[in-house]
């Protein structure tokens, strides 16, 4: 069988595509164009199925005839399509931009990364511990014994009782745990999540997070504590917000601090989310029980500390405004849309 | 517990005013809440502290705010006559379990003298009034901190025993419920029976009555170990059980029972007899070194030493001071003095913490090292969100059959779970994935790209186990190839390098589940949801696949480095390939092949590959491209020419490939 020249193909396909091109008059009839003749199955893969007929010899001097082609193709159906969205795009610009999907962040993470950095500008590192937690890192290192009733205020969830396994009920045992292997001074903050078995409702969730903090130093005193948090809430809610520290109890501190600051819904006039008192709990916080130093073996009477423990789904509430606890844990992505 | 201002303040000797007393409250941290005025009364409750049993009373309370005034403790009234001799015998099985019992018979009383006043008190109090010597009971409790019981002495017979239950011992409390006990529990005994939960509640058998002429008054002190205990296994926690758990002492106990004795005196009349007591408290109140210089070491005030003993003598304290160093010994209904620490907070909580400055630390700049782990946890975050997806957090405490997932790791379980469905602990962060996939799909929300990054735990024999896994789910998005991508994307801008797919049955997929390898270490899986799991979530109607990454494979490898390369400076030449291959061909190989020709290749990119019309059903077609690009110098379209051949010749003779297209220049 005599072979066609390849050559002769080339023009004839070249000629025509160019006509067809010109009389593609929408964007559909111009992307049949490419199919017919760039697509898979296009005249273009049609002549290159066809190399293998040839010799070595040959084949290169097509192969390059045929790519030579195609670039011209390629050309003429970009400035064709580049032509006709020009004319469209004249038409009429007021349509609105077609909306891009955009990912985001949750709530607990933006809030917790605030927080974060607001402790990292006073030289505070970033720790973390365990979920699962012994009762000795949990309870009895920071000083609450067995079977007494401070424990009642952490309703625990045993993964084995008899073991003494638990899930941490706050990050406090992130506390025993850098003290067991840092020397002071330092200075900490630990997020994580945590898990109390509480009746689920609008303010409480069996599983929230919580950010704890840290520094022990030579001369640490109340009044360091009452700096640092003052700052931290400040920056954190403005400079117009006031707050308050008024006694509290804590096993693993004393003496013990509740801090609250001035309502941000309400500016202190009352309202329901601060019981018509006009101010918000925001966490707890104290001077370190020495019994929690002579716990990790550091000398009570040479260093002294303060620590303090928030929720951090709370604070999201404060600072939001968002109604419900629940809402963090549906992930509805709607929601977690609004935060960033 | 529910407290009012006309009840506190009448052990108060001298005028404190309802608003003045609520901000002395405040000021002590015990936050007074749901108040209620009304006829010249206010009530509410107050949070007292878990080793502040001594606030559970009126006249504690009165105490606590004493300092603030110039006013002294008001003691209610307790002085009575014995009026005979009948004495019941006591005994206490084990001094350990009881340190002290009283009791006292009072006979031919009045049941239905009960007046007004008391009806209100137990009103305001939050106690719904009964016969008046329960009244009685329950009001001097409140006055006194010291729990109380009143029998019907003609129901117990022979003596009165504290003693462990026995085993299968029944007894009906006052509450109704019928309880089977065991040695577990303490109770009040006659010679006969049960007749009392000790320190939680009294029993029905007896129990006083409209007519009960003849009571017994129990005033004791149980080990709160064995109440807290009791009260637990029981599931009975009460206000007598609340009080001894927190600790009560000698003092208050006696009071307590005088207190009763007088007011049924009293209200009610009778002839009371002298007490039956077994046992003695023990107590020592530790003596507290407290030096001056230390409370303002640790206040940051400077606080005058006469302030300190003043303020400790109006709380009861024994002080004595020598030099800047006080001797102090709390009073032994503050239980929760043990050392110099807790009177310093005393000292500021009296002098306010308001009047603690606030000042910022003067401290070294030593760093703490923030942990790598949460770093780099924070940074994929980020790369995450930049591919599309949005962060979920779920709870991690899940359902069975959410965390036992069938080939997956055994999973731990809570042994006292809030729900069935909320008992165990995730394995895997798809299921919950899932669930909230459904509900998003359900709120219209069709197309979605989620990723969670949190711990996954398992049950390893007796011990237990938890790591960070980084997880995706693709909701009709782009499916399988376009989330393979995002996570290769992922996992090279995370600095790992050397990944490495390989098709192995997973988890939530049999046939469609790809192993991915980083560094030779097994790290995670990408997949497409089977029909079956999709089904379980109600999800049947989506296309979804997921991915999940062990950071623990990879946290050695993860690195944020940027790395400066010069841009090539010489054109490339690209040229595209069409081959028709087996279809078990493992893409892999063909890149693999192509390197080992050691041509100067930059970039292979498969762009298409499909199964189906024109190619023969045991084959796929295959198209990629490949560019080419020199460092040194710009390549020569024939010897460009010449790589193509050479690829096309070792493809075709190693991988069974079979040319479909040529090569084409752009
Ligand atoms: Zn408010």
């Amino acid at each position: 069988m005599e072979r066609k020249p390849i050559k002769d193909d080339i023009e004839i396909i070249l000629k025509r595509a160019v006509e067809e091109a010109v009389t593609a008059a929408d964007s559909e009839s111009l992307e049949n164009w490419k199919t017919k003749y760039l697509g898979r199955k296009g005249e273009i893969n049609g002549l290159f199925s066809r190399l293998s007929e040839f010799s070595a010899e040959e084949r290169k001097d097509a192969g390059a005839r045929i790519n030579d082609l195609k670039n011209k193709l390629e050309g003429i159906y970009g400035e064709r399509k580049e032509g006709m969205a020009e004319k469209r795009r004249s038409a009429n610009l007021s349509f609105p931009g077609k909306s891009p999907s955009i990912g985001a962040l949750h709530p607990v993470t933006i809030v917790t990364r605030e927080m974060t950095a607001i402790f990292a500008e006073m030289g505070f590192g970033i720790a973390s511990g365990p979920e699962i937690e012994t009762d000795y890192y949990n309870f009895e290192a920071l000083n609450i014994p067995a079977e007494h009733p401070s424990k009642d205020v952490w309703d625990t969830f045993y993964v084995s009782e008899k073991d003494k396994i638990l899930l941490r009920t706050h990050t406090s045992p992130v506390q025993v745990r850098i003290m067991e292997k840092t020397s002071p001074p330092f200075r900490v903050v630990a997020v994580g999540k945590c898990f109390r078995k509480d009746d689920v409702d609008s303010t409480h969730s069996p599983v929230f997070h919580q950010m704890e903090g840290l520094m022990v130093d030579e001369g640490i005193n109340f009044s360091h504590l009452k700096g640092v948090l003052t700052h931290f809430i400040t920056r954190m809610f403005g400079d117009s917000v006031k707050v308050k520290f008024t006694p509290s109890f804590f096993p693993f501190t004393e003496p013990s601090a509740e801090v609250s600051m001035s309502c941000n819904i309400c500016k202190g006039g009352g309202c329901s989310t601060c019981h018509k008192t006009g101010y918000i709990e925001v966490l707890g916080c104290g001077m370190v029980h020495p019994q929690v130093f002579r716990n990790v073996g550091y000398d009570a009477e040479k260093f002294t500390g303060f620590a303090f423990g928030m929720g951090i789904e709370r604070l999201a509430i404060i600072k939001f405004g968002i109604t419900d606890i629940r809402y963090f844990y549906q992930n509805d992505i709607r929601f977690i849309g609004q935060f960033s | 517990m529910r407290y009012s201002h006309k009840l506190i303040a009448q052990y108060i000797g001298g005028a404190v005013g309802k608003d003045e007393l609520i901000g002395y409250l405040e000021m002590l941290g015990l936050n007074p809440s749901a108040i209620r005025k009304a006829d010249g009364d206010a009530v509410f409750e107050l949070e007292t502290p878990a080793n502040r049993g001594d606030l559970l009373s009126l006249t504690g309370v009165a105490r606590e705010v004493l300092p603030f005034t110039t006013h002294s403790l008001k003691m209610p009234a307790s002085g009575f006559k014995e009026k005979n001799s009948s004495l019941l015998p006591v005994k206490i099985e084990d001094k350990n379990d009881c340190y002290y019992y009283s009791c006292r018979i009072i006979k031919g009383i009045d049941p239905s003298a009960h007046p007004a006043w008391l009806k209100e008190s137990m009103e305001k109090l939050g106690y719904r009034s009964s016969f008046s010597v329960v009244d009685i009971s329950n009001y001097a409790m409140a006055e006194t901190g010291q729990p109380l019981h009143i029998f019907d002495l003609d129901k117990i017979e022979g003596f009165v025993e504290v003693r462990r239950a026995r085993k299968g011992e029944i007894l009906t409390t006052l509450d109704g419920k019928k309880r089977e006990l065991d040695a577990g529990v303490l109770v009040i005994a006659d010679s006969k029976k049960a007749v009392a939960l000790a320190g939680i509640m009294g029993g029905e058998n007896s129990e006083v009555a409209a007519h009960t002429k003849n009571i017994l008054i129990e005033s004791a002190v149980f080990n709160p170990v064995v109440v807290r205990r009791g009260r637990r296994k029981l599931g009975l926690a009460t206000e007598a059980s609340a009080r001894f758990e927190r600790g009560i002492d000698a003092g208050c106990c006696k009071q307590g029972m005088a207190r009763a004795a007088f007011l049924v005196s009293e209200i009610c009349g009778g002839e009371a007899g002298p007490l039956s007591e077994e046992g003695i408290m023990d107590e020592q109140p530790p003596e507290i070194r407290l030096d001056g210089k230390k409370v303002d070491r640790l206040s940051g005030l400077e606080i005058e030493g006469a302030f300190i003993k003043n303020l400790l003598n109006k709380l009861n304290f024994d002080v004595k001071k020598r030099g800047s160093v006080y001797a102090v010994k709390p009073p032994p209904y503050r239980k929760d003095i043990r050392e110099d620490v807790d009177v310093i907070e005393e000292v500021v909580k009296y002098r306010q913490y308001s009047e603690v400055p606030s000042e910022m630390p003067v401290a070294s700049i030593k760093p703490t090292p923030s942990s790598a782990e949460v770093e780099a946890a924070e940074k994929i975050k980020d790369i995450a969100v930049r591919l599309g997806f949005t962060e979920v957090v779920n709870m991690g405490i899940t359902s069975k059959e959410n965390a036992a997932l069938p080939g997956g790791p055994v999973p731990a379980e809570i042994e006292n779970p809030l729900s069935a469905n909320l008992g165990f602990l995730r394995t895997s962060l798809i299921p919950e994935m899932l669930e909230a996939a459904g509900f998003n799909v359900n709120r219209e929300v069709k197309n979605l790209d989620i990723f969670e990054l949190g711990r996954v735990y398992r049950k390893e024999n007796s011990s237990y186990g938890e790591e960070w896994m980084l997880s995706f789910l693709s909701v009709n998005s782009g499916g399988f190839f376009s989330l393979k991508g995002k996570i290769h994307k992922l996992l090279e801008k995370s600095g790992i390098k050397d990944i490495d797919y390989a098709s192995q049955p997973g988890i939530f997929s049999k046939e469609e589940n790809l192993g991915v390898c980083c560094g030779g270490v097994e790290t995670g899986n990408i997949f497409i949801v089977s029909e079956g799991i999709k089904g379980r979530y109600g999800l049947q109607k989506e296309d979804i696949c997921g991915g999940e990454i062990r950071l623990e494979g990879v946290r050695e490898k993860i690195s944020f480095a940027g790395v400066f390369r010069e841009q090539a400076r010489y054109p490339s030449s690209r040229r595209d390939f069409s081959f028709v291959f087996p279809e078990s061909l493992i893409w892999k190989k063909v890149e693999d092949l192509i390197l080992s020709l050691e041509l100067p290749v930059e970039k292979i990119e498969c762009f298409d590959f499909y199964r189906g019309k024109n190619i023969p059903g045991s084959s796929i077609s295959v198209s990629f491209s490949v560019i080419f690009r020199s460092s040194e110098r710009t390549l020569g379209s024939e010897e460009v020419a010449g790589f193509t051949e050479k690829i096309i010749n070792a493809v075709c003779s190693v991988l069974e490939g079979k040319l479909r297209g040529g090569s084409g220049d752009s």
